[in-house]
């Protein structure tokens, strides 16, 4: 179920991967289901909010969907976990990244 | 000369004394139409004036509300919603809850915007309405029949089939007063909270079968109306909830950790290798199903019916689980079978309690079984571990029929781990209040652990909005910072009020409250402002936080139980702690909605302020009353 798509790949430059999660997947050309995989790589120093935005810039429709028009924070349709920790327990959206991150995007949901 | 009334109303309350049998219609002028709305406004209308505290929950002078709203009945999506007010037996305060289906657009059809129902029968009854005809009739041979052999039977009898009558009572657990029982109807739609069952059940009243009726429903302006339903339905095709239901939840839930497992002993999924049998489309090809929407409701993806396809139960008709039923029944339990633990949940509904605190007390049981709390020999001989679903349905019936143990799990679990008590009651997950939370893990989730906790309702009344922007609020901000989590909740207190009292189910109001406040224009012919909205909710919120008050529901008891904040072991909140947390989270709801932090009540200013003043000599005194004219 899962899809790899590694986007130019160099070894020298450090590398987080970002799992697009269930829902979200629709933003990126899949069904609504499963998951999406990517590896993006960055520059030390630059934060979680910069390579989110890098990677939701290739695909238009999540980037609608994951930031604010007004305030250009995060939408409140999308929830982040880092290295499996809930965004504002080890990392805010300023937060350095480290290589080998893992960055999940989950689509917010409250119940029936 | 009588006056005009609003469009989208009757204006007239129908009221059935079931001591006297005595049925007649109050009327609602156009002033009380547009203050008082629909069912939570009319609802704490009656609850306050009606309900003194003697008047316990099983009292026969309790009041139970079945109500819908000016939009029920209309072309916008979802308006066939029921509303149920009452004075709850899990809480002995006020509840709001609600199910979907047909019933308000059918009560509305037959010319009414609400039933009151009151008194206590002499027999078991049932009533039924169909138009000008309403009569109790005796119910003898639906007693012991489920949820669904009710309907069934009751539809056959009248030759009114399908939506040509809507049914909603209260299965075997209701008859027994289960505190947890609930109102269930056509045929998977469920008021579920706060024993609202139970007070059915406790008048001798099997069910209430109304039929569509034939007075239709007239609105100011028809296209209009249509207009802005087509701008809501565009918005919601955008969702999840128009393709899936709410079946994102559970996969979403176990990749974020706040689908509750193993009764809060983990977040980890109990057989991760199987946890994508849940995501949505895999688990819709595992079942033959078809759409069941409900009245004027274009969610097609929302509110299926299925066949059991595989195993013991193959053939078996059920409907598809919402978040919570896939929890209750699912992962809270051990059981991660997709269609072992969706026959479950329909078997819990047939049975008639609640999901919610089904699955809590379920675990609990599971969970001390294991630690040798309660015994083989307490349970009648069955044996119950983790993800056991048949000996869980064993567990069902014997709580739904109060048989043996099940007698004491009948007053739910928190009444049941007091009786057990020991390490026993360290296990169980409650709010003091003594209702149960919806089954999710709030440990990662506190907005929703403080609101079950302080709401009027005892459930949610508030929840997460989808565009927080329309008022002002952060679209996101950091779940575990208290102050934040508390100003938002307070923020938007009692939100749901408004959504429900329009008659319109939660999901389809799943948009911009700008839109929902143009249909509501256009069908009533005001000019209805978000404003006005909001200054609606936060009255209603108000006035189901004073009812409690007046019961002795007061912020000792706005708390969560050991278990339920607990700090998680694992998963993505592990190591965070709301119980830690939990002080500042409350001064800031209780800062930002303008209650006493000692007492809870609303400071004189705030009833000022949400239009009821004359509530402060009550609440007040009189001095302070006059100190403040």
């Amino acid at each position: 179920m899962a899809e790899e798509q590694d986007k130019t790949v160099t070894a020298e430059k450090p590398k987080v991967k970002i799992e697009v999660f269930a829902w979200l997947t629709r933003y990126v050309g899949g069904d609504g289901g499963g998951r999406k995989f990517y590896t993006e790589e960055f520059t030390p120093g630059e934060s979680l909010r910069t390579v989110v935005r890098r990677l939701s810039r290739s695909f238009p429709a999540l980037d609608h969907i994951l930031w604010d028009p007004d305030t250009g924070q995060l939408g409140a349709s999308v929830e982040i976990i880092v290295n499996d920790a809930f965004l504002g327990i080890t990392h805010t959206m300023e937060s350095e990244l480290q290589d080998g991150d893992t960055i999940t995007l989950l689509p917010a949901w409250d119940g029936g | 000369m009588t006056q005009q009334l609003p469009g989208g109303y009757t204006g007239r309350i129908l009221r059935v004394d079931l001591t006297t049998e005595r049925v007649w219609v109050e009327t609602l002028t156009p002033e009380e139409c547009r203050y008082y709305l629909g069912a939570a406004g009319i609802g704490y209308k009656i609850l306050w004036e009606e309900v003194p505290p003697e008047v316990t929950w099983d009292h026969p002078d309790n009041r139970l509300i079945m109500a819908s709203g000016p939009l029920a009945g209309t072309p916008v999506w979802g308006t066939g919603s029921l509303n149920v007010v009452t004075r709850g037996a899990m809480t002995n305060g006020a509840v709001m809850t609600n199910a979907q289906g047909f019933f308000g657009s059918n009560l509305k059809y037959c010319g009414y915007d609400a039933l009151v129902l009151q008194g206590q029968a002499n027999r078991w009854v049932y009533v039924y309405i169909n138009d000008d005809v309403v009569e109790l009739r005796d119910a003898s041979h639906l007693l012991g029949k489920d949820t669904w052999e009710m309907q069934d039977t009751l539809q056959e009898e009248h030759g009114l089939s399908g939506h040509q009558m809507s049914v909603y009572g209260v299965g075997p657990a209701g008859e027994k007063v289960v505190r947890f029982a609930i109102i269930e109807g056509d045929y998977g739609h469920v008021a579920s909270k706060n024993g609202c069952g139970a007070v059915m059940g406790k008048k001798n009243v099997k069910c209430v079968a109304i039929a569509r009726g034939t007075k239709g429903v007239s609105v100011h302006d028809t296209a209009g109306l249509y207009q802005v339903s087509d701008m809501i339905a565009h918005d919601l095709k955008q969702g999840t909830t128009y393709y899936y239901g709410t079946l994102g939840g559970p996969s979403t839930g176990t990749r974020s950790g706040t689908r509750p497992t193993l009764n809060y002993t983990t977040n980890i999924y109990p057989e991760p290798e199987r946890a994508d049998e849940w995501d949505p489309p895999t688990y819709r090809e595992t079942f033959p199903h078809r759409g069941h929407q409900c009245s004027a409701c274009g969610m097609k993806g929302h509110c299926h019916m299925m066949v059991v396809p595989e195993g013991p139960q193959k053939g078996t008709l059920i409907d598809e689980p919402e978040a919570e039923g896939i929890s209750g029944c699912g992962s809270q339990i051990g059981a991660v079978d997709p269609v072992e633990v969706s026959w479950l949940n329909t078997q819990v509904d047939k049975a008639g309690v609640d999901v919610n605190e089904w699955g809590w007390l379920c675990g609990w049981v599971m969970e001390c079984y294991e630690k040798g709390y309660i015994t083989k020999e307490q349970l009648g001989g069955l044996e119950i571990k983790w993800g056991d679903v048949e000996a869980a349905d064993k567990l069902l019936w014997m709580v739904a029929n109060r048989e043996g143990f099940g007698d004491v799990l009948a007053e739910g679990v928190k009444y049941a781990a007091e009786y057990v008590g020991g390490e026993a009651y360290d296990c169980a997950i409650f709010i003091h209040k003594g209702v149960s939370p919806r089954s999710h893990d709030h440990r990662g989730r506190w907005m929703e652990m403080l609101e079950g906790s302080v709401s009027g309702t005892s459930t949610i009344d508030t929840q997460s909005n989808v565009h927080p922007e329309e008022f002002g609020l952060p679209a996101a901000f950091d779940p575990f910072d208290p102050k934040m989590v508390g100003y938002h909740l307070g923020s938007m207190v009692g939100r749901l009020h408004f959504i429900d009292s329009l008659g319109i189910c939660k999901f389809t109001a799943n948009t911009y409250h700008e839109f929902i406040c143009q249909a509501l224009s256009a069908a009533t012919g005001w000019d209805y402002t978000k404003e006005e909205a909001m200054a609606f909710w936060k009255r209603c919120a108000a006035m189901f936080r004073l009812f409690n008050l007046r019961n002795g529901i007061g912020p000792e008891s706005e708390k969560p139980s050991e278990r339920y904040w607990s700090t998680p072991v694992d998963g993505p909140a592990a190591g965070t702690s709301a119980k830690e947390n939990w002080d500042t989270m409350v001064a800031a709801y209780y800062d930002t909605v303008g209650l006493d932090r000692v007492s809870g009540r609303p400071f004189p200013e705030t009833l000022r302020k949400l239009g009821l003043e004359h509530m402060i000599p009550e609440v007040w005194g009189v001095e302070e009353a006059r100190l403040g004219s």
